[in-house]
């Protein structure tokens, strides 16, 4: 009898185990939603007036994969220096305008919440060393006092389509401008709240403080 | 009751109708796609929305254990690295260089396949719950993984090769035709599942690779093969000679070739819907060679690309394989209780296969996705 029964659930109920084991493991996979086809190495700079951030600047320099064809027909752009107005509003209306929604994905949690933006400033293209790059100004609608929040500051994708990464290894991925207290200081973190990718993948952001 | 031919035309008629549906719908919703993976709404595409732990100040921890992240985190950077040493080498090709960089230059996208296909899309989930419900043999599990992913390259370079060359259009219009293909493969793995779900209940076909036919079905169209009678064994009754059996008139075939045709039709026409939503990482690869005059060099790029893609999906193929060898294996000692878990879990595979395309499908059609690159 005792034999009689393991046999069955042997039988009967582990391939319906199985079988919710992979749907489990197709569910998991679910949430991974997207996977890198765009890299994009990032400096921030974080524009004080004192102790107090107004604004992220931002400089992103693409990797030598990008495909500029899918941006327009840019055939007679120049091949090094700063781009024209005709190619800068090319570059905003094709691969920048669409990223409002996703705050330039630029990210500023003040005391673990997220910031409001305002419109976005100089927005300008250029080609260095055959590669395109992008820097902009992003404002905060309500600037901040870095003394009396907990202010933190990154650059990611949440879709983990576009790969943000750091200058280099021992390079700091935000820096202050002249304009901020000499006692500010930018300290990188790896971000373990906000992560990407189902969990994998841990971005880095900055804790400012004054 | 149905007799064939109405079947066949039922079904051709399912296809005509979901070709038209397919065709007003593309032309409907023309919102465009970015190189940022963004609509022209600005919203991120169905393959694009945020990882649900990744809500802006929600506090919740890191679930996945640390070296399985860690794992991923090396995959993802590798791939970054890979990426980069690709472009250069095409850059290298475009140039003149020697045969030993062609090669390198088909190693790296063979790796960049590898790695990327281990990222969400590609076909693993549909390869796998293919795999994993049905009784099929290590060669299928190779087919179906290296067609779809050939289907894949192909899809890419067709798309890339069309727009540059027969529409002369360039190829700013790529991604957004890459993520209405989205929708092509969700309806047409739908129609691949409903039409296995139909045969398995009906009892039409299945996944035996020995099935007794009373009556030889003609087929018609695409998939079917030519049947050579010697290839059949004939039935036998208890008693009878071998020469009077042979004599006799089949009345009785078991046919071994039917599973196996049934069986490779669902590996092409899985395969076919799996494969015709073309990977973003390949029409990267290609756009660029095409910038740089190498469109041929590009398309071998692709097509290694699809085999180390295929190789990924294999390997997630296999698993699933050995955990339906291992349920089956158990089993053995009754034979009627392991067809009929077979049947069930054939059953249940194309029921996945289904349900997760009608969601998709559904999801898509409603706005509650966009289509999205993969």
């Amino acid at each position: 009898m005792r034999n009689r029964v393991a046999r069955s659930l042997r039988e009967r109920v582990l391939p319906f185990i199985h079988a919710i084991a992979a749907a489990c493991c197709a569910a998991a996979a679910a949430p991974l939603a997207a996977h890198p086809h765009v890299w994009i190495t990032y400096e921030s700079v974080a524009r004080m007036n004192g102790s107090s951030l107004d604004a992220v600047q931002e400089k992103w320099t693409f990797s030598q994969g990008f495909p500029v064809s899918i941006v327009g027909d840019l055939k007679d752009m120049p091949k090094s220096g700063p781009l024209g107005p005709k190619y800068i509003r090319i570059f905003r209306q094709q691969a920048f305008d669409s990223l409002k929604g996703a705050d330039y994905f630029v990210h500023v949690f003040i005391d673990g919440k997220a910031a409001r933006f305002g419109e976005v400033r100089d927005f300008a293209v250029s080609i260095e060393g055959g590669r395109i790059v992008y820097t902009f100004v992003l404002p905060l609608a309500d600037k901040v006092d870095v003394k009396l929040a907990h202010v933190q500051l990154g650059t990611w994708d949440e879709t983990f389509f576009v790969d943000f990464q750091a200058p280099s290894r021992n390079g700091a991925p935000v820096v202050f401008d002249a304009t901020a207290q000499k006692n500010c200081t930018a300290q990188p973190f790896e971000d373990k709240v906000h992560t990407l990718f189902g969990g994998a993948i841990s971005p880095l952001s900055t804790r400012l403080s004054c | 009751m149905l007799i064939p031919d109405g079947r066949r035309g039922i079904r051709r008629g399912v296809f005509a109708l979901m070709f038209v549906m397919i065709t007003v719908v593309q032309t409907a919703s023309a919102e465009t796609v970015d190189v940022f993976g963004r609509t022209s709404s600005g919203a991120p595409g169905a393959a694009n929305v945020p990882a649900p732990m990744s809500h802006r100040g929600a506090e919740q921890p890191v679930a996945m254990p640390e070296p399985v992240r860690r794992a991923i985190a090396a995959s993802v950077a590798l791939q970054g690295r890979l990426n980069a040493q690709l472009q250069e080498q095409l850059v290298e090709q475009r140039n003149g260089a020697s045969m030993l960089a062609a090669w390198a230059l088909m190693l790296l996208s063979f790796g960049y396949g590898v790695l990327h296909a281990l990222g969400p899309g590609h076909g693993k989930i549909v390869v796998s719950a293919y795999l994993m419900s049905h009784r099929a043999r290590v060669g299928h599990a190779i087919a179906l993984s290296v067609w779809s992913a050939c289907v894949q390259a192909i899809s890419a370079i067709c798309l890339v090769g069309g727009a540059a060359w027969l529409a002369r259009e360039g190829v700013g219009g790529v991604l957004t035709r890459a993520a209405a293909l989205d929708l092509v493969s969700y309806v047409s793995l739908l129609c691949v599942g409903l039409i296995t779900v139909w045969s398995i209940v009906t009892r039409r076909d299945c996944c035996d690779e020995r099935r007794i036919t009373l009556i030889p079905k003609r087929r018609a169209g695409l998939f079917a093969t030519r049947r050579d009678d010697s290839n059949l064994q004939h039935g036998r009754y208890l008693g009878a000679s071998s020469l009077a059996s042979r004599r006799a008139q089949a009345w009785t075939n078991v046919n071994e070739e039917a599973g196996n045709v049934w069986i490779a039709r669902q590996i092409v026409m899985t395969g076919l819907a799996v494969g015709v939503r073309p990977c973003v990482g390949a029409i990267f690869v290609l756009i660029a060679a095409l910038a740089n005059g190498i469109f041929m060099v590009g398309v071998l790029s692709a097509l290694a690309m699809a085999a180390g893609v295929s190789l990924t999906v294999l390997a997630v193929g296999l698993a699933s394989l050995g955990i339906n060898r291992a349920v089956s294996s158990r089993s053995l000692a009754r034979r009627q209780v392991l067809e009929t878990i077979r049947t069930r879990f054939a059953l249940a595979g194309a029921l996945i296969i289904t349900l997760f395309a009608a969601w998709q499908v559904f999801a898509l059609l409603s706005g509650l996705q966009l289509a999205a690159l993969a």
